[in-house]
């Protein structure tokens, strides 16, 4: 049976920008819903008395916000500042309450390296690929991994991350090591889709030779890219573009420049976004 | 008794057809209300409800002056202020177009002039109007009216002469009038408004009513006048009776009058209505003490609210009380649906027993996750009848953009009213 929760406080005139979600949040039931989110993703830096004065003076929850600094105070952990927030606001039901718990106990049990990979993946996911590579590149370079699994993870991921933006040899290599290290199928199988963005038809035959690729493999990719392809081929990127030549073809020179201009914006946009490192 | 906060200025302005009344309390001027005359250190305290244009120029002349230049044949009188304001009727002054409406607004102006004596506009914390009758024409009028007034918009009130009189008499603490009161009301020539006031002593707090009836004119015959108060008595209790008007001025109704004051208080007054709009200020203030709550046909008499979560508890979430006026009710309620798609909007009765629901189905919802949508409901009116709910999608900050999308239902607040409260008796004594 559904519900409705009437909102708590105000909408801020200030919103916050919460760096741990690169997001901006402008009201208590965004916060809720970006803890609940990213749970993965919390740590004890998310305790701070900067929240505590967001809540109080932007959202005028005095009661709320003296809570937490309560909280703070008593050093009573993770799980009780965010579960304190939660409640006051009744943004979960009590069986959704009792799983949060469960998940934030498991959370702050978690190793460093776990909670940090959790937060790349989270930029990753989210496009901020400079930003997702410096975390990985520090838990690679100053933690100790014990499992292999991870190791091999955080590898395919960084792949990922070059592949993202067509550095496809550096995105090989990571891949590579990624399957070494997890042996998971999709680690190589994206370490030959790399190699075959990077080398010529000719070099990755004779690539896929040399490492024995069985057949069978080798024909799938095939199918895969054929079909990504296709899809491409309907993306609305593909779509804006085609527009965008009809403009040309038709003689409206001015309305050609004008789209050109704007999708080049909108890639810069994108492009100085993904590599920010702010 | 009256709470902290009475070094507040509040008025009441009587506004009626052919006289208005303005009564102020000013606790730097005096402890009790002033009823404010028309000429300083008058005792006159109606002032004729006539605006007249001197003749040639854009001078105006208003109240008892304006009589006067009329009558020496120096300005030009606008006839029906009132009613041709609520009708947004223009008149012709030698050759010139003008609004009525605006004139109106002129005339309410100067007579809050009168008040300067005592205290500036700008202290008046509230004002309360009252009018015979509230319709949606008279709402409007006011509204506009009010607006060019140096008095904020949220320190303005109206309210019928009804609420005046059960607000007036709520306040008479020396008088046995929760026995049932009555007003008779007439000016010259004209039907006798008769007022019935009762109490219903089975809630807190205690509710008024106000029962109206009208009587032919009885063209200041004591007979006729004798019969209709006969049968009024003999069908209603009254221990105080209030004679208000200049048809009630004179000698010629003695054998009425010996019935009246038999066993009954008799007061005859000027300026009831204009007192009663002044308590009625006072206690929006907070700073008269509410035991009474009148309920007359401007309130809505059903209570609506929302069953929702509020800071982790169920609750019945007040939208909108029944005390609430129509014309100034209105509900704003900001929240988020929880697997829901639908606005369920709960109607409950006076007496809290019988409830109905009212529904506004989300329909096309945009495709969210589940508690990630804002939504906005304004519960409002735009007549006595009829209310109206709209739902607007409001998004979640950044995560989903506001879609502005509105879902809109109406309902017939009378139907509502009769289902909810149609067996109650509303006039009842105890």
């Amino acid at each position: 049976m559904g519900r409705m929760l009437i909102c708590c406080g105000k909408k801020a005139e200030t919103p916050l920008y919460m760096k741990e979600f690169q997001i901006t949040v402008s009201t208590i039931e965004e916060l809720c819903y970006c803890l609940k989110k990213n749970l993965h993703m919390l740590d004890k830096n998310i305790m701070r008395e900067k929240l505590c004065s967001f809540i109080e003076q932007q959202l005028e929850l005095k009661t709320l916000a003296q809570q937490l600094r309560t909280v703070i105070e008593n050093q009573e952990g993770l799980v009780a500042f965010v579960c304190c927030i939660m409640k006051f606001v009744g943004y979960l039901s009590n069986e959704e309450m009792l799983y949060l718990e469960a998940e934030l106990q498991e959370v702050e049990g978690q190793s460093q390296v776990v909670r940090r990979k959790a937060k790349a993946d989270f930029l990753l996911e989210h496009k901020k690929y400079a930003k997702a590579a410096m975390e990985y590149n520090y838990i690679l370079q100053e933690e100790t991994i014990e499992d292999e699994k991870i190791a091999g993870d955080i590898y395919h991921n960084l792949g990922t991350i070059y592949s993202r933006i067509f550095f496809f040899d550096k995105a090989a290599e990571y891949y590579q090591i990624a399957y070494e290290k997890n042996k998971d199928e999709e680690s190589y199988e994206c370490y030959l889709l790399a190699l075959h963005m990077q080398l010529p038809k000719e070099e990755y035959v004779k690539r896929v030779a040399e490492e024995m690729v069985a057949e069978k493999t080798a024909l799938d990719l095939e199918k895969k890219l054929g079909q990504v392809l296709i899809d491409e081929a309907t993306s609305h990127k593909r779509c804006q573009m085609q527009q965008i030549s009809k403009y040309r073809q038709m003689g409206y020179v001015q309305e050609y420049y004008r789209a050109l201009e704007k999708i080049f914006d909108e890639y810069k946009q994108e492009y100085r976004g993904s590599m920010s490192e702010g | 008794m009256e709470k902290e906060g009475r070094r507040k200025v509040y008025a009441g302005y009587d506004l009626g057809e052919e006289y208005c009344q303005i009564s102020l309390f000013s606790p730097e001027n005096s402890s009790e209300p002033i009823s404010i005359a028309t000429l300083l250190g008058g005792e006159k305290i109606r002032i004729p409800m006539v605006l007249a244009k001197k003749k040639k120029t854009e001078q105006w002349y208003y109240g008892e002056e304006a009589v006067k230049q009329i009558e020496l044949g120096e300005a030009i009188q606008v006839n029906q202020l009132f009613r041709g304001s609520k009708n947004k009727q223009m008149v012709e002054l030698e050759g010139n177009q003008y609004e009525v409406l605006l004139l109106l607004q002129m005339f309410i102006k100067k007579t809050l002039g009168l008040i300067l004596s005592y205290v500036s506009l700008e202290q008046i914390e509230m004002c309360t109007f009252a009018v015979e009758k509230i319709d949606a024409e008279t709402v409007q009028m006011w509204k506009t009216v009010t607006k060019g007034l140096p008095i904020k918009k949220k320190c303005l009130r109206l309210i019928s002469y009804a609420e005046g009189f059960a607000y007036y008499t709520s306040f008479q603490q020396e008088l046995p009038w929760e026995r049932g009161v009555i007003l008779l009301e007439y000016n010259d020539s004209e039907k006798i408004k008769v007022k019935i006031l009762t109490v219903d002593k089975g809630t807190v707090p205690c509710l008024l009513f106000v029962e109206e009836k009208e009587w032919e004119a009885v063209e200041r015959q004591d007979t006729l006048l004798f019969q209709n108060a006969k049968q009024l008595l003999a069908e209603h209790r009254a221990s105080v009776i209030y004679l208000v008007g200049d048809g009630f001025v004179g000698s010629w109704y003695p054998e009425t009058l010996k019935l009246l004051c038999q066993g009954r208080r008799v007061f005859r007054g000027q300026n009831l209505y204009g007192l009663g709009a002044l308590n009625y200020s006072g206690i929006q203030l907070g700073v008269k003490k509410q035991d009474y709550l009148y309920l007359g046909e401007e309130q809505l008499h059903v209570n609506f609210f929302l069953k929702a979560v509020y800071q982790g508890e169920e609750v019945d979430y007040e939208i909108i009380s029944a005390e609430v006026h129509w014309f100034e009710a209105e509900g704003i309620i900001e929240f988020i649906p929880d697997r829901e798609n639908e606005v369920a909007v709960y109607a409950r009765g006076l007496d809290g027993k019988c409830e109905e629901v009212i529904r506004v189905p989300l329909k096309d919802f945009p495709v969210r996750e589940e508690k990630a949508s804002r939504l906005q409901m304004k519960l409002y009116f735009t007549d006595r009848n009829k209310g109206v709910i709209e739902v607007r999608d409001l998004g979640f900050g950044e995560i989903y953009q506001a879609t502005d999308k509105i879902w809109k239902e109406e309902f017939d607040l009378q139907l509502l009213k009769q289902k909810l409260n149609g067996n109650l008796e509303h006039i009842k004594e105890k």
